[in-house]
């Protein structure tokens, strides 16, 4: 007679709410992602970073509350009393009883990202990677608050417990996430802004220290003898590490790629240049730039290059114009707004950032009369009865000189503003 | 006929229920002006605000239509649906009425107008949800839904977009105010006329 037992961890895996939880968390993950794909199938980066904010805000509030209900399980069941006299310690139960809930938002998460980075692939470019580690720190964390929404609804009898855990989830990492120190890289959830960045190679690894720590303290203390509770402390003392670690690089815990900052550009004069990580918007960024390229060909000291701008303090050539966020402008490295785009490289064309400008509203107005004339903002007309803004006039005397006249006098007006003297621009 | 409506209130929690519905609205309050004037972003702050604290009192709600005697229940000459309605709609006028007086001013931005529809679409939801998958659970489909429109947070008010996310639309758009009103409605008439599903001898807490 042949006779088939099955592991405990296999009962609970495919009976209770954790498979429940764990579909629901791959459902809403997959349609909150879906519903924003316009803001990540740029690149690795962009996608990692939804992928975290995503994970914190809506998986982790919703395992943290399931947890909290399975933690429940025995108290609603009555078996308690009957569960406390089998052999097993009763660290291990613990373990048993809270593993579906830890671990099938865990999968759900994971198969999102699965999803999400294969739907990058087609349009990321050949540089970088996925960040696995990032993506492995965030499941780390997804499972370790869910691992102590477990114990809240092991400690607190109340049937509003497991809502009020999600609250408090939902909540309190976007507060850590806002901050305005170093603290804010403690929450799994924290975004940065360049997407030619990425992380240092021991971030993901210490995130998990940081998380798992937490959680493993609180289970070693809440499921061990009075004499082992010490052994809370290690877990405990390693995620104090990982904090500290993690607080005093700050910033740093991501760091500019050269290989992805790096600049790519067309053969144009003047020629258009991405950050290889945006290598693929390049031929919409340079026929959106056509017009502009055009004018600025034929105006002696205008810039050589316009530039994607790497907005983090790099200085870019004294003869390139920059621009930042190109992102705004491209969806799935399509441009979407090719007037705003090239209007706003015409602004950084004519007014580089020049510090302590005198006359600055004469400076204004010109430079914006000179942009206007290069690429058209897109903008509401004014209102009946209002003035007409500052650099209407300058504009309609550039445009009723000559052609002759304007190139020079615009060959002038760049030699003086780019080598930050535009005093010396002369009047129109 | 007081002593009856007494027993009825205890047995549906309704003591807790109700002081959960007071606390919360203070706090709401505190929340909304510690966003508001700590953020730089104006009433446009309350949004997490708008959309958490209906989704606490809806669970508050939900877990008060929970029966510990639902056999016995059935037993009853007189009709529940009466009872179960004046329950529901009760609590609800309650948490509308305390959450929208948490949020004054601005009233079409993240003010009074969202967070009265907000309560109305999240009781109908999890009134749903007890009916169809009991009343210990019904927090669960509200909180899914919440986490998903939460992080999409519609920034354009209005169109398609302020059916499915409704509870995160700024205030006075039509669509979602439909879509909480008919949530509302189908959950009440389903609560009232079904109660909330059986979950089994062995339930306790």
């Amino acid at each position: 007679m042949s006779r088939t037992t099955t592991h405990p961890l296999r009962a609970e895996l495919r009976r209770g709410v954790g498979l429940p939880a764990g579909a629901a968390t791959l459902a809403a993950l997959l349609f909150a992602m879906y519903d924003r794909a316009d803001g990540w199938l740029t690149g690795w980066t962009d996608t990692t970073d939804m992928l975290r904010s995503a994970g914190v805000i809506v998986g982790a509030p919703l395992a943290a509350a399931a947890a909290c209900w399975q933690g429940g399980r025995e108290r609603r069941r009555g078996t308690e009393e009957l569960l406390a006299t089998v052999s097993r310690a009763r660290l291990r139960r613990t373990l048993l009883a809270a593993a579906p809930t830890v671990l099938w938002p865990v999968v759900g998460y994971l198969l999102t990202a699965a999803v999400c980075l294969a739907a990058t692939w087609q349009y990321a470019s050949d540089v970088g990677g996925p960040y696995a580690s990032m993506l492995a720190a965030d499941a780390t964390a997804i499972g370790s608050l869910a691992a102590l929404g477990f114990l809240v609804g092991r400690l607190v009898p109340w049937r509003l417990a497991p809502p009020l855990v999600a609250l408090a989830v939902f909540s309190v990492d976007p507060y850590i996430a806002n901050q305005d120190s170093p603290i804010a890289w403690l929450s799994p959830g924290k975004e940065h802004v360049y997407a030619w960045d990425r992380p240092v190679w021991w971030f993901g690894p210490v995130s998990m220290v940081w998380m798992a720590g937490l959680a493993a303290a609180a289970l070693l203390a809440y499921a061990t003898r009075r004499r082992a509770r010490a052994l809370a402390l290690a877990p405990l003392a390693a995620a104090a590490t990982a904090a500290v670690l993690i607080v005093q690089t700050g910033e740093g815990v991501w760091r500019p790629d050269p290989a992805s900052a790096a600049l790519v550009c067309d053969d144009g004069a003047p020629r258009v240049c991405a950050s290889r990580t945006h290598g693929r918007m390049l031929p919409d960024a340079s026929a959106a730039l056509a017009g502009l390229s055009a004018k600025l060909r034929a105006i002696p000291n205008a810039p050589t290059r316009i530039v994607e701008s790497r907005g983090d303090g790099h200085r870019a050539r004294r003869t390139d114009a920059t621009l930042f966020g190109w992102d705004y402008y491209f969806r799935r490295n399509r441009i979407v707004e090719p007037e705003m785009f090239a209007a706003n490289a015409a602004l950084d064309a004519t007014a580089p950032p020049c510090p302590g400008v005198s006359d600055k509203e004469r400076y204004n107005d010109l430079s914006e009369a000179v942009a206007e004339w290069l690429a058209p903002m897109p903008r509401p007309e004014p209102p009946i009865g209002q003035d007409a803004p500052g650099y209407t006039r300058a504009l309609a005397k550039l445009k009723a000189m000559p052609d002759a006249e304007r190139t020079r006098w615009l060959g002038g007006y760049f030699a003086a503003v780019r080598s930050c003297h535009p005093e010396r621009v002369t009047a129109l | 006929m007081t002593t009856n409506l007494l027993l009825y209130a205890r047995s549906r929690a309704l003591p807790v229920t109700v002081g959960v519905l007071i606390a919360a609205a203070p706090a709401t309050a505190w929340f909304a002006d510690w966003l508001v004037s700590g953020s730089g972003l104006g009433p446009r702050a309350r949004q997490p605000l708008v959309v958490l604290a209906p989704l606490l009192v809806s669970a508050a709600i939900g877990a008060s239509l929970y029966t510990h005697s639902e056999e016995l229940d059935r037993t009853a000459v007189r009709p529940w649906w009466p009872r179960r309605a004046c329950q529901l709609l009760l609590l609800t006028a309650v948490a509308a009425g305390l959450l929208a007086m948490a949020v004054p001013g601005e009233s079409q931005v993240y003010g009074a107008y969202a967070m009265a529809r907000n309560v109305l679409g999240s009781v109908g939801v999890t009134a749903l949800a007890a009916a169809l998958i009991g009343a210990r659970l019904s927090w669960l489909p509200m909180l899914v839904h919440t986490g998903a429109v939460y992080f999409t947070a519609r920034a354009e008010p209005g169109g398609p977009g302020a059916v499915w996310a409704w509870s995160v639309q700024p205030g006075p758009q039509r669509a979602a105010w439909w879509t909480a009103a008919a949530l509302f409605a189908a959950g009440t008439c389903l609560y009232a006329l079904r109660g909330a599903r059986p979950e089994g001898p062995g339930s306790r807490r």
